[in-house]
């Protein structure tokens, strides 16, 4: 369900004069790998994957006088998760509490509001089980289920995407449970 | 405004005048009765004057004159003529309008005196001369009332007319002017009557006083005579006593207007304009018992310059009966106010007071707000002089001293105390019929009521239109009533008259098109899950995220996420800004901080963690977050918390702003700083960026045991480094001092070993006395003498550590190893294999007696050699960025003495050192060389450590590059795994090398994925469950017999019994 964008990035990285040498361009293709993966760029989004960083890609590497680092530039592509409002999502819930559910898609993190429940859940929340359960008992978000949900805003940092969702509305809400074998 | 002369001897210049300046205005002039034909003529005139026509009536010689200069000379003899017979129009108008005014003087003359006088000739003049006058009042008042023209034309029209007419009524240079003369205050209506009558006698006696009138304004001390000389009013005020002529001033032309300003609402009495107090209105009492008070005003009199007020009476019953004289009472006021409780007489009579019954005490002066009052004839109860009914207090008092300025702004509770029902006071009372005697009290009470409702609603007292919201040029806004609803709108331009433009936000067909809305009718328009600040009213300063929009009782508010604490919040929409900040709270609340530690009744101790607008939340020591207010804080502890040092799990000093790392708990690994302090609590702050979400604002109390500090000191300035001088050159020294003396002794930090035990002087003058070190320098210790209250510095050869005695030790490391004993003989009890399987540990029990070198440093323990190198410092982090959990289990795992002083006392250990013996177990398996290189690699990262690891070259670091992450030691085939997301697996392959494992889901077992070892988090085995474990090189399957907190023992299947490291044990996957 969650879409995913490929671009070209560029990252500025120092590197060792300890790492000079002919396995110089492996070390900072996993180098890259290392630190970019799984990072948020802003704006950008979350870094899932970096699918590929070319050789010609690492650009020649200019010393630094103070350290004798080479600062190199190298442009990579990787996969981003970047969310959209109205962006409808399958999240996983981290945590309960009765302010609402805590769900994360990835890196993600998405807080589903008690009022972004739809009314049978509203009030539903058991703090005995730490679930949301509906008037009927027939829904029961806990812990490590998996809802669908759709994005009402989404707040980017320069470290962290937060976003806020809702299951309100029609075709979103609980869609497994770790009980009944889900994933 | 109060006409008391009309001086109506007329003036012929004053009408002249008037007339002169009606002519300026001809198109208004043509529905007055004066100069009305002298108009349309001039009218006339000026367009034939200028026309066309005038050039074929050419007179005189002109006529002749060749075309080409006739043309130039035919406009200057237009010009002349013009003139002139405008000159000629004017001498006639005026004359006319002469004839006219004289004839209309007599008219009138005739109709006032002579018998034959015609009152409807007199009314009709009457109403001819006021027509023009009342029709203006009329447009004033439509348009002041801001009664809403159906036509925008119409309105627009009236608007320019109102303009006009004001305009037309101001005062010119050629009216009469304005003279403000001083007079005796509170005496301006009998200044202006004597002035009256003056005039009266003045002209009886045949003297005219050439004034036009005189009047008196809500202003007091001063009235005004209006006249066309300064000399005429000098003498119709000369000789009055009231006024003081001398000190007169002229009103400027461009006052005058605003001298004679009355507002509308004049039925409230000329206060009204100044203060704005209405009977019922509340104010604030301004000095006093009762400073601050909220009161209710039941009177007004002297023109709103004095009151009658109602208050909740603050009597202290018990100081009168104590003090019962004069004396000594007003220290007692001054002291303490008495609480706001309500008059009950009988109580008084009891305590001993004196209680008579009369009526209000009426102000002899004229014009006293008593005697505007209905009540005032009832009987009060009166106590020193203050009269009370029904339980409140009832004063007349001062408008301008006693009453502050200002809206009162009460509050509910406040409110509340005003309204006690009659049927509680009436039964009891002496008048049981009050019900039915004050109609107007009851009225009063309701509205008091319909207040109250409107305060709990959160609205206020005020009116509404004061609080509509403000909006700005490009605010997103919406509409929410009226024909445009739904609609979303761009906000242009706002008129003063509280109309706002705006654009569509999105239909084209309105593009361009300027849509007025009235501010009641739009709504700023956020969406729910946008970042908001709020702005005003009781959460302002917050931050959160919008949850819900909704109406409450009328009122468009949403529920807000903070981004403190997670609370939910409802605020109104209009207090709302969308805002992209991230409110840490404000910055004070009665000079309590963020991050202030403390002292809450009970003892408690809490640091701030948000500085609401009325109340603080805090967090306790004991991890609990509380809301307190400000009243409820007994003093700060900062300097204390700033003094205190604790230990940490390495018996370090942890003192505020140090950065420590986690030994336990969820984040075990993570770095923190240390904010505040209070004995043995820390308060620690994530270091982690973007912490804001997290409750609290990231901030957490751990015990000081749990943490260690991370690097060598986080402060290169401790107590011990300043104190003798020598600051960092002890650092440098000391590791020198280890290489050469230290014998390779395992020290992992600059931590010199006598510091802190009790040693003896075994040279020199203090030889033989005992004393602790309180530091330590390669050549030199000072010592603090036990005998003699001071501290001496000694060379190193002079001292000897205490041996045999708990003085050895450092003293709190005593206290614990005695608890440590008392754990390990419960454990012998418990586990009796161990006394049987491991015959080491009765060779290991005369640690706890006899000092071994060895043992001399406990945190040091048993010497590996790896420990001569800092590489094993404890402050390795060891989790970093990658291996935030599977970390301190590696740790642990491979470096037995590693954790800490209670397991090197703990003879368990033993079998386990025993089984990897002295052999350099760290440089030989590969777990331990990734952690060495990793710990390397965290150095680098955290420029903190480089300083004072520079020495060492096994820390010449800047690697920016960090090699491959470590795996945990646990990481074995078959073993039982969770992933992040809490998927439990079964490691099915490891890459040692790569550090990376294949693991198979436990829901999915085709499914494999192969991802780095860090990731993976060890399943806790329980006891009872089939366990590999990594001993050193060797796997084995055993049985987990049973966990003591950090070792597990298992039954190794070939029967033997091992204790080993709990965190290196991990569970068989059974799937």
């Amino acid at each position: 369900m969650v879409f995913f964008y490929k671009t070209d990035l560029i990252y500025e990285m120092l590197l060792s004069p300890q790492y000079f040498g002919p396995s110089m361009k492996t070390r900072i293709k996993d180098e890259v790998n290392k630190q970019v993966e799984g990072k948020c760029l802003g704006r950008e989004g979350y870094v899932i994957a970096v699918t590929s960083v070319k050789d010609e890609d690492v650009d020649t590497g200019v010393v630094e006088y103070d350290t004798g680092c080479v600062a190199v530039n190298v442009r990579y592509a990787a996969i981003l998760l970047r969310p959209f409002k109205n962006e409808v999502l399958d999240a996983i819930v981290d945590d309960v509490s009765e302010l609402g559910v805590f769900t994360s898609v990835g890196p993600l993190h998405i807080f589903v509001s008690r009022h972004a429940m739809p009314e049978d859940l509203q009030n539903g929340f058991d703090a005995d089980s730490d679930a949301w359960l509906s008037d009927d008992k027939e829904v029961e978000i806990k812990k490590a289920c998996v809802i669908r949900l759709r994005l009402l805003g989404v707040m980017c940092d320069t470290t962290q995407i937060t976003a806020v969702g809702t299951i309100k509305d029609d075709f979103l809400g609980l869609i497994s449970h770790p009980d009944n074998q889900g994933f | 405004m109060k006409r008391a002369i009309k001086d109506n001897t007329t003036n012929s210049k004053s009408y002249k005048d008037k007339s002169a300046f009606n002519h300026d205005y001809p198109e208004q002039s043509a529905d007055g009765a004066l100069g009305d034909g002298g108009t349309s003529r001039v009218a006339f005139k000026t367009r034939t004057g200028l026309g066309k026509p005038t050039k074929r009536s050419r007179l005189g010689i002109s006529r002749y004159i060749d075309d080409m200069a006739e043309e130039e000379e035919e406009e200057d003899n237009n010009e002349k003529l013009a003139a002139a017979r405008l000159r000629v129009d004017e001498e006639d108008r005026e004359m006319r309008s002469e004839i006219q005014r004289q004839d209309r003087r007599r008219n009138q003359e005739n109709f006032f005196e002579g018998s034959d006088a015609d009152v409807a000739g007199v009314v009709k003049s009457l109403h001819e001369r006021y027509q023009r006058t009342t029709q203006l009042v009329h447009d004033l008042d439509d348009i002041d009332e801001g009664i809403p023209y159906a036509d925008k034309a119409h309105a627009a029209l009236a608007a320019s007319r109102h303009a006009a007419t004001r305009q037309a009524n101001a005062p010119s240079l050629a009216d009469p002017r304005l003279w403000a003369i001083p007079c005796k205050l509170g005496c301006e209506r009998e200044a202006v009557l004597s002035l009256m009558n003056k005039c009266a006698a003045m002209t009886c006696e045949g003297t005219q006083m050439r004034i036009c009138s005189a009047m008196t304004t809500s202003l007091r001390g001063f009235i005004y005579v209006e006249s066309r000389s300064e000399p005429d009013v000098r003498m119709v005020a000369k000789g009055l006593r009231l006024l003081r002529s001398w000190s007169m001033k002229m009103v400027p032309m461009v006052d005058m207007v605003a001298v004679l300003s009355t507002s509308l609402d004049a039925s409230y009495g000329y206060a009204s304009k100044r203060n704005g107090l209405r009977i019922g209105d509340w104010a604030r009492v301004s000095r006093d018992t009762y400073r601050g008070d909220l009161c209710r005003i039941v009177a007004l009199g002297n023109g709103g310059s004095s009151a009658v007020i109602m208050l909740v009476p603050r009597l202290d019953v018990s100081s009168d009966t104590a003090e019962a004289g004069v004396f000594g009472r007003k220290d007692a006021f001054r002291k303490m106010r008495p609480p706001m409780r309500l008059f009950n007489a009988s109580e008084i009579i009891a305590a001993g007071g004196n209680v008579t019954q009369r009526r209000f005490r009426l102000n002899t002066s004229a014009g006293s707000a008593s005697q505007n009052w209905a009540l005032a004839d009832e009987t009060f109860d009166v106590f020193e002089n203050a009269s009370y009914l029904k339980g409140y207090l009832y004063k007349e008092v001062n408008v301008t001293t006693m009453l502050k300025r200002g809206g009162a702004d009460p509050t509910l509770d406040e409110l509340q105390r005003f309204v006690i029902d009659t049927q509680e006071m009436g039964p009891g009372d002496n008048e049981p019929s009050s019900v039915v005697k004050y109609p107007a009290d009851d009225e009063q009470k309701r509205s008091l009521k319909a207040q109250i409702e409107l305060l709990a609603r959160g609205r206020g007292t005020q009116d509404p239109t004061q609080k509509s919201p403000i909006f700005e040029k490009d605010d997103k806004v919406e509409a929410i009533e009226g024909e445009m609803r739904g609609v979303a709108l761009i906000v242009e331009r706002m008129a003063p008259s509280g109309i706002v433009y705006c654009r569509a936000f999105d239909e084209p067909q309105l593009r361009g098109v300027l849509i007025p809305m009235e501010t009641h009718q739009l709504l700023k328009s956020i969406q729910v899950g946008s970042h908001i600040k709020v702005q005003d009213g009781k959460y302002a300063g917050q931050t959160g995220v919008i949850l819900e929009r909704g109406v409450l009782d009328g009122d468009h508010v949403a529920v807000i996420l903070t981004d403190s604490g997670g609370r939910e919040i409802t605020v109104r929409f209009s207090h709302v800004q969308e805002s992209s900040e991230i409110s840490k709270g404000l910055d004070a609340l009665e000079g309590y901080e963020l991050h202030d530690i403390v002292l809450l009744p009970l003892g408690a101790v809490a640091v701030v963690t948000y500085v609401a607008s009325e109340d603080l939340e805090v967090l306790t020591s004991r991890g609990n977050l509380r809301t307190v207010r400000p009243a409820e804080i007994t003093r700060k502890l900062n300097q204390e918390s700033a003094r205190n040092i604790s230990l940490d799990s390495k018996d370090e000093h942890v003192r505020e702003t140090d950065l420590v790392i986690l030994d336990d708990g969820q984040n075990a690994g993570a770095l923190a700083t240390v904010v505040r302090a209070h004995r043995a609590s820390l308060w620690l702050l994530n270091v982690i960026s973007g912490a804001t979400t997290i409750p609290c604002g990231g901030l957490f109390v751990k015990k000081s045991r749990q943490v260690h500090v991370a690097g060598d000191r986080a402060t290169g300035s401790t107590l011990a480094d300043t104190y003798m001088g020598l600051g960092k050159q002890r650092v440098v020294n000391e590791d020198q001092f280890n290489n050469k003396i230290a014998n390779n002794r395992g020290r992992s930090t600059g931590r010199d070993p006598f510091v802190g035990r009790t040693v003896r002087i075994c040279k020199g003058n203090y030889k033989g006395l005992a004393g602790i070190v309180t530091n330590a320098t390669t050549t030199h210790v000072t010592v603090e003498l036990h005998t003699r209250n001071r501290s001496v510095t000694q060379p190193r050869e002079c001292i000897k550590i205490v041996a045999g005695t708990a003085g050895g030790e450092p003293e709190l490391a005593v206290q614990r190893r005695i608890a440590e004993q008392e754990a390990y003989s419960t454990d012998l009890v418990s586990t009796p294999f161990l006394t049987q399987a491991t015959p080491l540990l009765g060779g290991a029990t005369p640690q706890y007696g006899a000092v071994t070198p060895h043992h001399t440093t406990p945190s040091r323990g048993t010497a590996t050699p790896t420990w001569g190198t800092p590489a094993y410092s404890s402050q390795t982090p060891r989790g970093g960025p990658q291996t935030p959990r599977s970390a301190p289990g590696h740790g642990k795992a491979t470096t037995p003495s590693y954790s800490g002083i209670e397991d090197v006392w703990r003879p368990r250990e033993l079998p386990n050192s025993k089984s990897s013996g002295k052999s350099p177990l760290h440089s030989m398996s590969p777990g331990s060389f990734n952690y060495l290189a990793f710990s390397g690699h965290s150095k680098a990262k955290s420029p903190m450590f480089d300083g004072s690891r520079a020495s060492t070259p096994t820390y010449q670091p800047p690697s920016v590059m960090p090699p491959t992450s470590k795996s945990g030691a646990w990481c074995v085939n078959g073993a039982e795994a969770e992933l992040e997301d809490g998927n439990i697996c079964k490691i099915i392959k490891i890459n040692a090398q790569k550090n990376m494992a294949t693991v198979a889901l436990k829901a999915t077992q085709a499914l494999t994925r192969s991802l780095p070892t860090s990731l993976l988090v060890r399943v806790k085995p329980k006891a009872g469950d089939k366990v590999r474990v990594v001993d050193g090189s060797a796997v084995y399957d055993a049985e987990l017999l049973s966990i003591e907190d950090s070792d597990g023992i298992i039954k190794v299947d070939n029967g033997e019994y091992k204790i080993i490291d709990f965190s290196a044990i991990a569970k068989v996957a059974d799937f």
